[in-house]
């Protein structure tokens, strides 16, 4: 893959979101958050559930408006959906009745790009996320992590500058997890996108993060912004080396003398 | 190896041999307990006779003939108003005002009982064949109208989000996403109207017609041809079964990818 786009710097200023639930109540979920994303970074966004990290990931999507502040991507100020955006869920969010192919595909259909290109690149694409073998399988043939695999495929389809991905592997056990992350960094680093990840599990964010925004529950406040000092590249044995269990050790902390947060260093 | 045959076999006896057993002991007592409790051939006739009626009415082609016609109005019935309500639903769930301005008025329209327009589509379309493809599409309508708005609006939020950021058209969105997801769904109500469809082309040819099944059934019913009709009724059976079986064969050939618990939803 040769032609890959380079990751976006990504801006948010004073970004607020006000949401009115069904009783007719104004709720604050995020509050005034500025930040800058560097090129080609890897961020994690941590928090409580119910902060709104996923409604951080939706602004900056632009499927969701900010009620104000602004977000821009290079040089546009976001103001809907954007195709250099790729997305992935919790849930894998596959079609069941494409095949893994078809699935990784389905983007170059929409975008409409030309179709010999888009299934070579499909090809390329399930050969980095290992699946090779599974092309012409169906997901319901899959593991919980194959399928999160096909969906970090689809997202990188359409080769977009940023990826945005709203606890990926939330939904899978600790092993797979742990083989994800490694996974992860090494897409990562042959295809340098600017990543948005949020997560809930300090591990996971102290391990894949360059830096890590630690969101503050209802409304959502940026607290602080960490930055994590481990070489890259990181493998599965860099979970093993004191510095990797010292900054985990010492965000705990931080987080364990934030008393609203004690559900997010669980 | 015999051991395995051994097993083999045994599954195919517990498997077959149970049903086989009540089809026999159902047709052994149709043919002797009439005689035996001396109930008059007239009322239920042995299974002989029906075989023999049934014999005749196919060699006569009387039977075929009418098989075409009242199979022809049931399934162009089936086709018209299950794809009409395929359609309706589609527009229904796309557009609010299209919602605001149908949905109550095929609400209170899905509590009539559809065979009570039978005798009214008669009077409009006549005696032929349009009038039973009327009735026949008016009772298949809405059973695939309900389940397909259900499929339509029974989907993952994240799916339409993904279509959302990859900016895809209205037209893209449905096509890729929200007419294959509510393919189980749609189903659903197919194989209910399929079964439907048969009894609204039926009663068609009740309240007024000239070919057709139902017209050999009162006449056989006028003449107290009681075997005649039990020939007619097996046709009738084997017919609505076969429609049945194709319809569950497409469900299952383009459904294949929905959980079980799905594919059998609203199924009877």
């Amino acid at each position: 893959m040769t032609t890959e786009q380079r990751g976006a710097e990504i801006t948010l200023e004073a970004v607020s979101k006000h949401f009115v639930t069904r009783s007719g109540e104004d709720v604050e979920a995020l509050a005034d958050i500025s930040c800058t994303v560097r090129s080609g970074e890897f961020i994690c966004i941590v928090g409580a559930s119910g902060c709104g990290k996923s409604t951080i990931l939706r602004i900056i999507a632009g499927l969701v408006q900010p009620t104000s502040g602004t977000v821009t991507i290079g040089s546009n100020r976001v103001t809907g959906p954007r195709r250099d955006i790729g997305l992935v869920f919790q849930s894998p969010v596959l079609l069941p009745w494409r095949t893994v192919r078809q699935n990784v595909l389905m983007p170059a259909q929409v975008i409409g790009l030309p179709r010999q290109q888009a299934q070579t690149r499909a090809d390329e694409l399930l050969e980095l996320v290992g699946l090779d073998r599974f092309a012409d399988s169906y997901p319901s043939e899959l593991s919980g992590g194959m399928r999160q695999r096909v969906s970090i495929a689809r997202s990188l389809m359409h080769d977009p500058a940023t990826l945005l991905m709203d606890e990926p592997f939330g939904a899978l056990d600790a092993m797979t997890r742990d083989t994800m992350n490694v996974e992860l960094l090494r897409i990562w680093q042959l295809q340098r996108k600017t990543v948005l990840l949020v997560t809930h599990s300090i591990e996971e964010a102290v391990f894949l993060a360059d830096r890590i925004f630690v969101i503050s529950p209802r409304p959502g406040r940026l607290l602080e912004i960490i930055d994590v000092k481990l070489p890259r590249p990181r493998d599965s044995e860099t979970r093993n080396k004191p510095a990797f269990i010292k900054q985990v050790t010492s965000l705990r902390e931080k987080f364990e003398s934030m008393p609203e947060q004690k559900e997010a260093a669980q | 190896m015999s051991m395995l045959q051994g097993l083999k076999r045994s599954k195919f006896v517990s498997r077959f041999l149970p049903p086989l057993l009540t089809g026999i002991t159902i047709l052994l007592m149709w043919e002797f307990l009439p005689r035996l409790f001396g109930i008059s051939a007239l009322l239920i006739p042995p299974l002989s006779q029906v075989a023999f009626a049934l014999w005749n009415g196919l060699s006569s082609g009387v039977i075929q003939e009418a098989l075409a016609v009242t199979l022809f109005e049931a399934l162009t019935g089936y086709v018209i108003g299950s794809g009409l309500g395929i359609f309706l639903a589609a527009v229904i769930t796309r557009s609010e005002l299209a919602e605001r301005a149908l949905v109550p008025y095929l609400v209170s329209l899905q509590s009539v009982p559809k065979v009570a327009l039978a005798p009214l589509l008669v009077v409009w379309l006549g005696f032929g064949i349009g009038s039973k493809i009327a009735i026949a599409g008016i009772i298949s309508f809405f059973p695939v109208l309900i389940s397909s708005i259900i499929g339509f609006t029974t989907i993952e939020s994240e799916k339409l989000e993904l279509m959302r950021s990859l900016c895809a058209s209205r037209w893209q969105t449905f096509r890729i996403v929200y007419f294959p997801n509510a393919l189980p769904f749609i189903f659903a109500g197919l194989n209910v109207a399929v079964v439907f469809c048969v009894t609204g082309a039926l009663v068609g040819e009740f309240v007024g017609a000239s070919k057709g099944l139902g017209v050999l059934l009162m006449q056989m019913n006028f003449n107290m041809d009681i075997a005649g009709m039990f020939s007619v009724l097996i046709v009738l059976a084997c017919m609505g079964g076969s429609l049945h079986a194709f319809v569950r064969f497409l469900h299952r050939k383009l459904v294949f990818w929905a959980e079980p618990e799905k594919m059998d939803q609203g199924t009877p």
